[in-house]
């Protein structure tokens, strides 16, 4: 039963993939290299999925078990994943600063600002 | 002594006017008194209603979050060279003449960072209760990363003094997490945070903070402790 969900979940998130993935590259937000990538490597986790006996065959029974290639691809994926959270939290942080640059160089607010030091500068005077 | 007023506005044009309206045009001790709105990508006519109400409106092409818009609205406040800043929300939900509790406060206290607190007010009976319990716990994650005990760590009614204007760089989230960061902030500089009670209105549609968001604030205030 347990199998049975996880084959369905590897292919129905395969099938999600390759499709955005065709999508994006349909729409030129995604290089064919990068359609590629995706592909195979999610064709590799169906694999996976369906036939895990591949593991075995490909990395030998003595040298490296089912379990310790997912313990390895599981904190091969935390690697990953810690990666994309730093690259997306500092390219925000450049976002918000370019946006907030943009905002605070509105002709609003250095307007603004020289009439009220023309006014400082004036009372002044008048002292 | 100039004082600034700035309010984070994303799609509030129901509510903007009235909040740009009912800010004091006179304290006590301040000479100046700007109106600055940071209109965060409203899709609406919060823009040009707060613009009507006579506020210095700056936009941001794309919607940061309300941390990123206070933060741009110091930072203009700076430029315009006031030496005080008060923030509150543009949905209405915080009475713009508990300015004068904060000023005053300021003044009495000498803190640098000053919460208007719903939780010290009589008003706290209306806010509903699962915002009650996820502020309570918001206290406490706040409380963790800085040491220091408050009674209302996420509001949005604030004063900042001119000491802690002058370390306002070093911060740089841009969500509801930026009310945490600013205690921890104050916190980590010496500088002193105290507090007053403010009536808070609740009313219905109003959008705010979502309560099942802290563990998003958690992990952002955790990351940001762990990578400096």
């Amino acid at each position: 039963m347990l199998l049975t969900i996880i084959k369905f979940l590897a292919l129905a998130l395969t099938l999600l993939v390759i499709i955005k993935s065709y999508l994006a590259y349909r729409q030129r937000q995604e290089t064919f290299v990068m359609f590629l990538f995706w592909s195979v490597t999610w064709l590799a986790v169906i694999i996976i999925a369906f036939y895990p006996e591949v593991i075995t065959a490909v990395l030998g029974q003595r040298r490296l078990g089912v379990g310790s290639f997912l313990g390895i691809a599981l904190v091969f994926v935390y690697f990953v994943l810690y990666r994309v959270y730093v690259k997306a939290d500092r390219i925000e942080k450049r976002m918000h600063e370019i946006v907030r640059q943009f905002a605070l160089k509105d002709p609003a607010l250095s307007k603004q600002g020289r009439v009220k030091s023309q006014l400082r500068r004036r009372t002044k005077k008048v002292k | 002594m100039r004082l600034a007023v700035v309010v984070p506005a994303h799609n509030e044009e129901k509510t903007i006017g009235d909040v740009i309206d009912g800010i004091p045009r006179r304290i006590d001790g301040i000479s100046t008194i700007n109106r600055i709105v940071i209109n965060d990508a409203s899709i609406d006519r919060t823009a040009a209603r707060a613009k009507k109400a006579g506020a210095l409106v700056l936009s941001h092409r794309i919607n940061i979050g309300q941390g990123g818009a206070v933060l741009t609205g110091i930072k203009a406040a700076r430029q315009l060279g006031n030496a005080l800043v008060v923030t509150l929300d543009g949905d209405g939900q915080h009475d713009p003449d508990d300015i004068h509790a904060l000023v005053d406060a300021h003044f009495r206290d000498k803190a640098d960072l000053i919460i208007g607190s719903r939780f010290l007010s009589q008003t706290i009976e209306t806010m509903p209760a699962l915002k009650w319990y996820g502020n309570k716990i918001m206290n406490g994650i706040t409380f963790t990363f800085s040491g220091k005990q408050v009674s209302d760590s996420q509001s949005g009614f604030r004063l900042i003094g001119e000491r802690m204007l002058s370390v306002i760089d070093e911060f740089n989230m841009t969500g509801y997490e930026f009310c945490s960061e600013m205690i921890i902030g104050a916190k980590r500089h010496g500088l002193l945070i105290s507090e007053v009670p403010i009536k808070t209105i609740y009313f219905d549609g109003r959008q705010g903070q979502n309560p099942l968001n802290g563990l998003n604030i958690f992990l952002r205030l955790f990351y940001r402790a762990v990578t400096g």
